[in-house]
């Protein structure tokens, strides 16, 4: 799905401006990372780009259709949202749990058909997770439910995919597991995928285009590399940068430590 | 399975009692030409069925709705009664008895007070502006609390002699007053509130998850969550309204088919209304052949469903939450 903002503010009733003047664009294909300090509106981007809550100001553009005239059922297929893995009151099986992605094709009374159960078990193939069948979301592990979490959004077969920190509180080895089937998913499945992280290796890694989030709600938009340089991180986060580059098999890996900043200055600690 | 021993054991039900009817009667009365007594077939049209029905629905109604309460609240110890319909009903049928009506009058006020205390718990959160599932649960508490201390003002006024008990008797839950005429009246309700939570039961699968999560899913929350609400009410009232508090089978019920079919609302809301309207047929045809005197519903529901469901917990290995 091509996905345009422009312009887009955020401010609760209360007043307190979240995001100001936001404006990006991406389509199929593309990797669209969301960075910035806590609270600095990174899940409020993705609530409003998800709907749950309306833009103060300024337009988005689903195709080229401004959001307030899309089909909101369309939009609810066409778009998927990964959460953070977290423990569910009540623990389906894994394949419930994906089952549930078919939830918007569904009418009210009705459950999911055959069909919608190939399409469920396709998108746990795709995700590499066909030997949890059978087992309870609470009897695997956080990277587990993790893959569970994106196979149920992939069974929505949907065009856009919006995951909230996905590899946060995991393992570097369940880190680089989602972070790699991300990359696959929407390169094979040509999605558009935005999502929010606290790693900025991570959007270097595989993010196309970033969304650094800096003080005050304002932000940068563009290409990864040209973003997320030491001056803007500096600036978002209150914090100097080192950086690490090398080359593996071919492929760059960049390191990305904080270090205080040599000098304080005042700036906004949030 | 569950359905052949349910009908099997409703027969059943149908002949013992105090007044015993051989099943051979039974059969000559739906089958040969209905020749038998009069007195037989008076206590099988005008007592025994009815109140075979009535607790087969009761049962079925109950465990239905907390089966819906707990995807609900996201909450496993949700009951039908979280949001204080019972405690209203309570009130309502107390009044009733109180003011010396009929049978049928003290039902009406049960069933309105019931009603009232939801609407009550929805003018609460309105109130607030903020309507998230945790200040429905605190209003319900709040609603159920005012109501229960309603209810025992209303026994500390009544007459000890003679109306008191009445109204002791009538909370503790029986299906001694059903009649012909008052399942006729309550029992749609029972019979339409449990029909639209079976059919929404793929539906609460995705009600139990956050709410951000259920909205990017499609679903509208208000219109699901107001439409489980509705229904549970419908059963719940009515229920307590024809039948008095039957406490156990909204909490345990769903948790037995829970821990016997894991937490998937597909199977464990059909799970819960056929083992619900069993359980309850059980008990109640317990509370009257046991002793010569009829022994409250409730106070059995918790002697039978105890042992009940600590054996299953001990086969099952316990709540698989």
């Amino acid at each position: 799905m091509k996905l345009k903002a422009e312009n887009c503010s955020f401010a609760y009733p209360s007043g307190r401006q979240i995001l100001k003047d936001i404006s990006f664009e991406t389509d199929r294909g593309h990797i669209l990372a969301v960075l910035g300090a806590n609270g600095a509106g990174k899940t409020t981007l993705l609530r409003c780009l998800l709907g749950f809550m309306k833009w103060t100001s300024g337009t988005v553009y689903y195709d080229d259709v401004p959001s307030e005239k899309a089909d909101r059922k369309e939009f609810r297929k066409k778009a998927a949202y990964v959460p953070q893995a977290k423990t569910m009151t009540f623990p389906y099986e894994t394949q419930e749990t994906v089952l549930l992605g078919r939830t918007p094709y569904l009418s009210l009374f009705s459950g999911p058909s055959k069909k919608d159960m190939m399409i469920a078990e396709e998108a746990m193939k795709d995700c590499g997770i066909m030997h949890l069948a059978g087992r309870k979301c609470s009897e695997i592990s956080g990277g587990e439910l993790q893959l569970v979490l994106i196979a149920r959004a992939l069974a929505q077969q949907p065009e856009l995919l919006i995951m909230d920190e996905p590899e946060t509180g995991l393992d570097f080895r369940n880190q680089l597991a989602v972070l790699n089937l991300t990359e696959k998913l929407c390169h094979e499945k040509n999605l558009t995928v935005i999502f929010n992280t606290h790693y900025p290796e991570h959007a270097l890694r595989i993010a196309d285009q970033t969304l650094l989030i800096t003080g005050e709600g304002t932000c940068l938009y563009g290409d990864t590399e040209k973003i997320l340089t030491d001056e803007n991180m500096r600036k978002a986060f209150g914090v100097d940068i080192i950086r690490f580059n090398e080359t593996v098999d071919g492929k760059r890996y960049s390191a990305v430590i904080p270090v205080p900043l040599q000098k304080e200055e005042p700036h906004d600690q949030r | 399975m569950t359905v052949l021993i349910t009908v099997i054991f409703a027969v059943y039900a149908v002949c013992v009692g105090r007044f015993t009817i051989p099943p051979a009667e039974l059969w000559k009365e739906f089958f040969g030409g209905g020749s038998s007594e009069a007195n037989v077939r008076t206590v099988l049209f005008q007592i025994r069925i009815p109140r075979v029905l009535l607790s087969l629905f009761a049962g079925a109604g109950l465990a239905a709705a907390g089966c819906a309460f707990q995807s609900l609240f996201a909450n496993p110890l949700a009951t039908p009664d979280t949001l204080g319909i019972a405690n209203g009903a309570s009130f309502g049928a107390a009044l009733g008895i109180l003011l010396g009506m009929k049978a049928i009058g003290v039902q009406v006020t049960a069933l309105l007070f019931g009603i009232l205390a939801v609407l009550l718990v929805f003018t609460v959160i309105g109130g607030t502006g903020r309507s998230s599932i945790i200040m429905a649960v605190l209003a319900g508490m709040v609603i159920s609390s005012l109501f229960s201390a309603l209810v025992s003002l209303v026994k500390f006024t009544a007459d000890p002699q003679d109306v008191l008990p009445v109204i002791t008797f009538w909370l503790m839950g029986s299906f001694s007053n059903v009649t012909v005429k008052s399942l006729l009246y309550g029992s749609p309700f029972i019979l339409a509130g449990t029909a639209v939570l079976f059919l929404l039961r793929h539906r609460l699968n995705v009600l139990s998850l956050p709410e951000d999560e259920a909205r990017a899913l499609g679903v509208n929350l208000p219109l699901l969550r107001g439409l489980v609400i509705a229904a549970s009410t419908a059963v719940t009232a009515s229920v307590v309204a024809m039948c008095g508090v039957i406490g156990w089978v909204g909490l345990l019920v769903p948790h037995t088919a829970r821990m016997l079919f894991g937490n998937n609302n597909s199977r464990i809301m059909p799970a819960s209304i056929l083992s619900g309207g069993l359980f309850m047929l059980v008990t109640d045809t317990a509370a009257r052949c046991i002793s010569q005197s009829e022994i409250p519903v409730s106070i059995l529901t918790a002697v039978i469903g105890a042992p009940l469901f600590i054996l299953l917990l001990r086969r099952t290995g316990g709540l698989r939450l």
